[in-house]
């Protein structure tokens, strides 16, 4: 775009794209990058009004059809011809001179009478008609298009950036009282509108009002009652409540945690309604008592809560506290050995502790119908929790990946430390309460052990400060590193804190059944290293461990040739296609046999490996 | 008069020491050429802001907003009145609504700059001041303001002009007190106007500012002619007429029969905005009165149009868009600048960009394709990626995909729009198995992280289900905002995401002649490889264009972006641009190991 800010500069980088920068004084919500470029009819203006006048000199619209069905009369209508107020035809060029000649004369003229449409457009040798063909009876009929595809039609002709290249032809019809084309085509050499002028404006042959004459009347209409729900970018569909969360547990939370409610909220709720902090709805159907409604909102708009990082607020948060007191490692030496010999380890260890909690919930289809009358809600509650704790789960074998990544990227950008070598074992121990190492221990999902699992996520505790750490030493250090590695570490972070809210949510969940553990916890047990039943699920686990280890090796070699990215993307592919055969499995040894999978019975045998 | 320059730094900028006097003037602009002003009832305009990334670990790589130095104006005579000269402030922390509740406009301003020439050849931008208008022969007096806004949705559906609101004021740089934009319904003698002289619609006003010569600098040019458009309140304006009504208790897109109405009731205007002229064609106007279609669409975006016998209520509302125009006389010349501005609602959710913005939608129409970079194309996809994922952060998926599904059951003629298996072997799902484990190759990661979830249109869940869906799409997609992953994602899989980004629409030039004999063109996937490729092929076929005449182009499927909504009602897409330069980023990602090793730090380059 010819938009070229003049006083304003931003830098960018690998890392860090730049962002626009509005001129002193304006919110970064005057920019065209804060609006809404799709439009039905959109929000902050109509760009479909752009190609009401696509053609110069002509003026068009863009009928649909109506409950009753195509009447003949949709498509794309000539609305009107004018030479006179469009100031393209003050142009010097040969086609516009042309052009004009022809819209003045007979042709134009011609125009001028009746209803015309717009028949076919032709654009680099293909001509495509604005009408569909259907065979009737060894006769072809022609039904216009709606003005949807119309519209798109116009809206598909490219622009060529010599203005004196006349490259697009059109041609108009009038149509019988049954739709079909009739009498002669009036046709047109010329050129698409450019819809930015020098200065980077949309030019003033649209006239003030013109842009969003379109838009919705009055505009909260749109707002409340368009069906597309496809802006979520300026007016959210779901946003988390504030801080004060009327789920949030008594557990010594308090202010100063990272913690924010955990509710997706319906952003159009009206706010005095008695369900207002209740969980979004999952269809339109089912949410709309509770939104503002028609004539309503014209009064109301203002009660819709301003929306920052996914939660609502009233404002800027205030700056940070400072947090970052840790030390920082002594040198990148350190950083390297805590990462392989600590945190990959923390997080194999902790995907396979969740795992197996997660196996040890009954799941929603082994409760009987009698047991869901007894316990009303059990069902989904399993089903809720189930996902909840899955998807720490699987963010935790991320996180494994991401070290390994980040380990990778070291070794091959600093050689002295050695050779890379893929860490997928777990650790002897991670971080418990009190920031004690605890043994590595496969549990199941008591609130005992769901409560340790808070305390392991809990913001400001030990596998947090880890990661904070790093990116703190990373940002200190930033020649060490390439840029952007530190987003990694900010990642992994950041997920904690996703981690710890989730668990906070599962032991909301499970708590009114916590008296009655029978009710949603498996008799589950850890299968004996050598008992047969449990050979399948470990036997899918060295495989996976074994895939993902020579699958990181060929991705930390994929910068140096595609037949190691391909040999990675197998790789990891096939460990992803292991992982399914073992949920499958580990299923199955939990439902039928009450038994978990020993996930650390092979332990030595992936740190051995992991130490090369 | 001529001053030093305060700026510390070393980016001055390029006029600053620089004297205009040397060189002629060519011409003049307003910088920015286009803004956006959003309406609010607060006499507090909002605070400067800019997007910044998130630095704090916790939160994740993530855009946020930063208060920015901000204009305040200050009454010159300290009485509250003009003429006013702007200071500037520093906020630490922005509210976005004043202590009554009422949301801040956002009001931008537009700086004046002066094209000048050097007998060098080279063009410098000047801040236009009125010692710089004095260089060139030129006063305050001699520069004309003219704003044009007007708001025609009325006159647009009615198709009569007397129902449009048009303002225009006209006024001298110096002319430093407000200037309302009271709207007025152009008509002729036998014509009601909707608007009328005596009640006009306010769409809001425009100031210009005496100049501040404190704190001179390069960076910060008080004394820089500006406008600052500040737009209308928000308010809906009706005919005596539109007071209450039973509100439809349907849902968005759905129209009650004319029969008896059992919403709730609701005052749909002040009393002090029901202004209007009920003797207009507007109040009272059916979109489907004689059963011809109409333009613009949706035909139904009007209060009123959802229910009974779809009647207008008359209303309209005090957005507009603008022109603003300045003329100078200097030297026997007449120069000329424009800007736009549109007046909108509030951005509700400031630090999440769109991934489909007003300027992705302009430089896709205008500019040519983006050409492929070793050093750029990384970032701007990474950008890309960030936008997606603020975007995506905000929406239920979970109603957008059941809304969807169900529309493509209608569609296509589906007797139970939730029997599984109604779409029978599709490829991609259109029905309740879209984004399920049958919908491979295209579901990959949802049905590992939602394994309670069947093959249902309806998530299955209950109070403490959240929204399933919703919760992956923020979890996969917040990942994707940071550029170690998406690089090495994007490389590790490029097939896939091949597969899974849905392909615009083909241009005029590429589309079929005839939509049911032949086919699109064909994405030139490894176009730009270094080697050869496999093909990606979807049910046999070559990856293609889609095409806005075929039916099946315009049902909804999970690929990306699922299940949203584009222009016109068809199934979102990023834009051509953008999706050609992701295949041509993803040949190179996948054939050329330069473009996958990590980027090397500038200063290490």
């Amino acid at each position: 775009m010819k938009v070229k800010p003049v006083n304003q500069s931003a830098k960018s980088g690998p890392a860090s794209p730049a962002y626009p920068q509005p001129v002193l004084g304006n919110p970064a919500a005057t920019l065209m990058e804060s609006g809404v470029g799709n439009c039905f009819p959109g929000l902050e203006f109509d760009l479909r009004q752009l190609d009401v006048r696509f053609f110069p000199g002509l003026v068009f619209a863009f009928p649909g059809i109506t409950q009753n069905g195509p009447d003949g009369t949709q498509g794309a209508q000539l609305v009107y011809v004018n030479t006179g107020d469009d100031p393209i035809f003050l142009e010097d060029r040969k086609w516009i001179h042309d052009l004009a000649n022809t819209l003045n004369g007979e042709q134009g003229g011609a125009l001028g009478g009746g209803q015309w449409y717009l028949h076919w457009v032709e654009q680099g040798g293909n001509r495509i008609e604005l009408y569909d063909n259907i065979i009737w009876q060894n006769t072809v009929t022609k039904t216009p298009y709606e003005g949807e595809i119309a519209w798109w039609i116009i809206r598909l002709i490219q622009i060529d950036p010599d203005p004196d290249f006349a490259d697009l032809t059109i041609a108009l019809t009038q149509r019988d009282e049954n739709g079909q084309p009739s009498g002669h085509p009036v046709v047109l050499k010329g050129k698409r509108r450019a819809y930015l002028d020098d200065e980077g404006m949309i030019p003033d042959v649209y006239r003030p009002g013109e842009l969003t004459a379109s838009m919705c009347s009055p505009w909260t209409h749109d707002f409340r009652d368009c069906a597309c729900q496809y802006w979520a970018s300026n007016h959210p569909d779901v946003a988390l409540g504030e801080v004060q969360d009327p789920q949030q547990l008594a557990d010594h939370t308090d202010d100063l945690d990272a913690a924010q409610a955990v509710t997706f909220l319906d952003w159009m709720r009206r706010r005095s309604d008695p369900a207002r902090d209740i969980a979004a709805q999952p269809t339109i159907e089912l949410a709309r008592p509770m939104r503002y409604d028609p004539y309503e909102i014209n009064l109301h708009w203002e009660e819709l809560d301003f929306v920052l990082q996914g939660q609502e607020t009233s404002g800027t948060f205030k700056p940070d506290r400072e947090d970052l007191n840790e030390d920082p490692y002594p040198d990148l030496a350190a950083l390297i050995h805590d990462l392989s010999h600590n945190l990959a380890r923390f997080e194999f260890s902790l995907a396979m502790e969740y795992l197996y909690a997660f196996f040890s919930l009954r799941a929603p289809d082994d409760v009987s119908p009698e047991q869901e009358r007894d316990w009303p809600g059990l069902t989904n509650d399993l089903r809720a929790a189930r996902q909840l704790i899955l998807s720490v789960a699987i963010s935790e074998m991320t996180h494994l990946r991401w070290v390994n990544q980040t380990l990778w990227t070291l070794h091959d950008m600093h050689p002295g430390y050695g050779p890379y070598l893929p860490v997928v074992a777990p650790a002897p121990g991670v971080p418990g309460e009190d920031d004690e190492i605890r043994p590595s221990q496969l549990r199941i999902a008591t609130q005992k052990v769901i409560g340790e699992f808070v305390e392991v996520e809990r913001p400001g505790g030990d596998l947090d400060t880890e990661y904070a750490k790093m990116v703190h030493y990373m940002r200190e250090h930033p020649g060490q590193f390439p840029p952007g590695l530190d987003q990694l570490a900010v990642r992994i972070d950041s997920d904690g804190l996703n981690h710890y809210q989730k668990f906070r949510d599962v032991l909301r969940i499970l708590d009114p059944y916590s008296g009655c553990p029978d009710v949603y916890l498996r008799p589950l047990t850890e299968a004996a290293p050598d008992d047969p039943r449990a050979q399948p699920a470990l036997a899918l686990l060295d495989a996976i461990v074994a895939h993902l280890r020579s699958g990181y090796s060929a991705e930390a070699a994929t910068a140096q040739s595609n037949a190691a990215r391909l040999a990675s993307q197998d790789e990891i592919t096939t460990a992803r296609d292991l992982m399914h055969q073992l949920y499958d499995a580990a299923e199955v040894l939990a439902r039928d046999h009450d038994l978990g999978v020993p996930f650390f019975a092979h332990a030595g045998q992936y740190e051995a490996a992991s130490r090369g | 008069m001529m001053h030093d320059c305060c700026h510390s730094g070393n980016d001055h900028a390029p006029w600053c020491g620089r004297d205009a006097s040397e060189g002629r003037l060519l011409g003049l602009f307003f910088d920015p050429p286009m803004a956006i002003a959003r309406v609010g009832r607060s006499k507090e305009p909002m605070p400067a802001y800019t997007w910044v990334v998130d630095e704090n670990p916790h939160r994740g790589v993530q855009t946020m907003i930063q208060p920015a130095p901000t204009l305040v104006p200050v009454s010159e005579h300290a009485n509250g009145h003009h003429p006013w000269r702007l200071t500037v402030e520093h906020p630490d922390h922005i509210t976005f609504k004043d202590h009554k509740g009422r949301v801040k406009p956002v009001a931008p301003f537009f700086e004046l700059w002066a094209r000048v020439q050097f007998k060098t050849g080279e063009v410098v931008a000047f801040p236009v001041t009125e010692p710089l208008l004095k260089t060139f022969g030129a006063s305050l007096q001699t520069l004309e303001f003219t704003v044009t806004a007007a708001n025609r949705k009325a006159e647009a559906r009615t198709g009569h002009a007397e129902c449009a609101a048009i303002a225009r004021k006209v006024f001298k740089a110096d002319h430093y007190k407000p200037h309302h934009l009271d709207a007025i319904s152009p008509h002729t003698e036998d014509q009601t106007p909707l608007v009328r002289p005596d009640a006009p619609l306010p769409l809001g006003k425009v100031v210009t500012f005496l100049p501040n010569h404190d704190n001179w600098s390069c960076q910060t040019r008080l004394d820089q002619i500006r406008l600052r458009f500040t737009p209308g309140k928000g308010d809906a304006f009706g005919p005596p007429e539109a007071v209450q009504a039973v509100a439809s208790p349907l849902q968005p897109g759905d129209f009650e029969p004319a029969m008896p109405e059992y919403g709730r009731i609701h005052k749909m205007t002040r009393p002090e905005n029901r202004i209007l002229s009920s003797d207009t064609p507007w109040l009272g106007y059916a979109f489907d009165a004689d059963n011809k279609p109409k333009w613009p669409t949706p035909m139904d975006s009007y209060d009123g149009a959802r229910v009974g016998n779809a009647r207008s209520w008359g209303l309209i509302d005090d957005t507009c868009d603008l022109l603003i125009e300045a003329r100078l006389a200097a030297r026997g010349h007449l120069h000329q600048a424009k800007a736009r501005a549109f007046a909108g609602p509030p951005d509700f959710a400031p630090d999440k960009r769109p991934m489909y913005s007003i300027t992705d939608e302009l430089e896709d129409r205008e500019l040519p394709p983006a050409e492929l970079d070793f050093d750029k194309t990384p970032t701007q996809m990474l950008d890309l990626f960030r936008r997606i994922f603020e975007t995506a952060s905000l929406m239920n998926l979970d109603q957008r995909r059941a809304w969807a599904l169900g529309g493509n059951a209608s569609i296509l003629g589906a007797q139970d729009k939730d029997d599984p298996d109604w779409d029978g072997d599709m490829s991609p799902h259109v029905g309740p198995k879209s984004m399920r484990r049958a919908d491979a190759p295209y579901a990959d990661l949802t049905p590992d992280y939602t394994p309670g979830q069947g093959d249902t249109r309806v998530p299955v869940s209950g109070e403490d289900d959240r929204l399933p869906y919703t919760m992956v799409v923020q979890q996969v997609h917040a990942r994707m905002a940071d550029s170690p992953v998406l690089r090495a994602y994007m490389a590790r899989k490029p097939g896939r995401v091949r597969e899974l980004v849905r392909p615009p629409f083909a241009s005029i030039k590429e589309l079929p002649r005839r939509p049911d004999m032949t086919k699109p063109a064909r994405v030139p996937v490894g176009k730009h490889a270094d080697a050869p490729i496999p093909p990606t092929l979807i049910d046999g076929e070559p990856l293609r264009y889609r095409d806005p005449r075929n039916q099946k182009d315009q049902t909804y499927d999970m690929r990306m972006p699922p299940f949203m909504r584009h222009s016109m009602g068809v199934p979102l897409t990023i834009t051509r641009r953008q999706y050609d330069l992701l295949m041509a980023w993803l040949d190179k990602l996948e054939t050329d190991p330069a473009w996958r090793a990590d980027p090397v730090r500038e200063d290490h380059a």
